[in-house]
C-alpha cells in the first residue's frame, strides 16, 4: 500500500484507512472487463483530466502510461470525472451504439467515482493523493451474472431478492431490499461491492440507515452529516 | 439559510469549498470546522463528502431512478429548490 495516513495530522479511522488502502489496491488489479494495466490507466486519466479542468488533487503526480482503451473510454471518464451532472441517457445510448460495452461501462464508473471518492477525501484533509500501485498481471474475470435486468437505471442491474438470484444472494445477501444507489454498478458485481464497502465506512452501515442517532464522532451528527451529503449532492446537480 | 442545524454555517462553507477548486478557501474551512468541532468532525465531514462525491457520480452516469416511494415524499419542496431542473430528474420522472 502507497499511504495509510500514519503521517496525518488527523487521526483517521483504521476502517477508512484500510477501506482507502484497499480501494486504491484495487485499481490496479485485474477486474471483470479490463485487465490491471487498463484498470489503473483509466484512474490515471480520471486524475489527469481532473487536474486539467481545474479540479484541485493534492500533491497531483501524472500516472497515465498511453495505453489503449476501447472507444469511448476516455470521454465517458472526462464525463464522469468533470461533468457527470450532464450525462443523460442518449450519452450512454451513444457510446454503447459506438461500441463500449454496457459492462465496461459500468466498470469505468465505478473506477472513476471510486477514485474520485478516495481523491476527494485526501484534498478534504490536504492529505496528498494515493499512488497508484503497479499492475499486477492476470486476466478480468469476464463474468456477466445471468440475472442481470434493465430495471431502475439505463444499465442493467442484478434486481434484490428472488429475481435476482444466485448473483443477488452473493452480491446483497438475503435481503429483498437494496437502495437503487448500491445495484447501480451491479452488472459489475466487483464495483457495486467496492463501492458498498465504502459507502459502509464513509457514510451509514446498512445497520444504521434508519437511526437517525447514528453518529461516528460525538461532534458530528446524523443531522450535521446529512446537511454535508445534500449540500454535496446539490452541487452535483444529483436528482437521486 | 436557517436550516436548525448546529454549525451548519462553517459545514456549508467546508463543503462549498471541496466541491471547488479553491485550495485557500478550503483550508479556510477545514481550519474552521476543526477548531469549531474538532479533528474527528472534520474528518467524518470529509469521508461524507468524499461519499457522495462518488455516489452523485454513479447516479448521474447510469441514469438511476429515485425509490418510488421518495417521489411522492419530496414532491412539496423539490421544485422550491430547482432540484427538478436536473438533467438527471429525467431518470425518475421522465420529463
Amino acid at each position: 500500500m502507497s499511504q495509510a495516513y500514519s503521517d496525518s495530522s488527523f487521526a483517521i479511522r483504521a476502517d477508512l484507512a484500510a477501506v482507502h488502502g484497499a480501494t486504491v489496491e484495487s485499481f490496479s488489479a485485474p477486474g471483470t472487463w479490463f485487465d490491471a494495466k487498463e484498470r489503473r490507466e483509466i484512474v490515471a486519466l480520471s486524475r489527469r483530466v481532473r487536474a486539467e479542468q481545474g479540479f484541485e488533487i493534492q500533491d497531483y503526480t501524472d500516472e497515465v502510461q498511453d495505453i489503449d482503451l476501447p472507444s469511448g473510454a476516455l470521454k465517458l471518464i472526462k464525463m464522469v470525472s468533470c461533468e457527470a451532472e450532464k450525462i443523460d441517457k442518449d450519452f450512454y445510448l451513444e457510446l454503447v451504439s459506438n461500441g463500449l460495452r454496457p459492462e465496461q461501462y459500468v466498470e469505468i464508473v465505478g473506477l472513476v467515482t471510486r477514485a474520485v471518492s478516495v481523491d476527494t477525501f485526501c484534498r478534504s484533509l490536504g492529505l496528498s493523493m494515493y499512488l497508484l500501485v503497479d499492475a499486477l498481471d492476470g486476466e478480468p474475470s469476464k463474468k456477466l451474472p445471468d440475472s442481470a435486468t434493465i430495471d431502475h437505471a439505463w444499465v442493467p442491474i442484478i434486481p434484490a431478492g428472488p429475481r435476482g438470484g444466485a448473483p443477488a444472494q452473493a452480491l446483497y445477501g438475503e435481503t429483498e431490499f437494496v437502495a437503487n444507489i448500491f445495484s447501480a454498478l451491479s452488472l459489475v458485481p466487483d464495483e457495486a461491492s467496492g463501492v458498498m464497502q465504502l459507502g459502509q465506512t464513509q457514510y451509514v452501515g446498512a445497520s444504521d440507515f434508519q437511526n437517525f442517532k447514528f453518529f461516528r464522532d460525538e461532534n458530528f451528527s446524523r443531522a450535521q452529516l446529512e446537511l454535508v451529503a445534500a449540500r454535496i449532492s446539490a452541487l452535483n446537480n444529483c436528482f437521486y | 439559510m436557517d436550516t436548525e442545524v448546529e454549525h451548519a454555517d462553517i459545514l456549508l462553507a467546508y463543503a462549498d469549498a471541496i466541491y471547488a477548486s479553491d485550495g485557500e478557501e478550503l483550508e479556510k474551512t477545514r481550519a474552521q470546522v476543526r477548531k469549531r468541532m474538532g479533528s474527528g468532525a472534520t474528518i467524518e465531514a470529509a469521508a461524507t463528502a468524499a461519499n457522495f462525491s462518488m455516489l452523485d457520480r454513479i447516479a448521474n452516469a447510469v441514469g438511476i431512478q429515485i425509490e418510488s416511494m421518495a417521489i411522492g415524499q419530496t414532491e412539496d419542496f423539490r421544485d422550491e429548490l430547482g432540484i427538478n431542473d436536473y438533467i438527471s430528474a429525467a431518470n425518475s420522472l421522465g420529463n
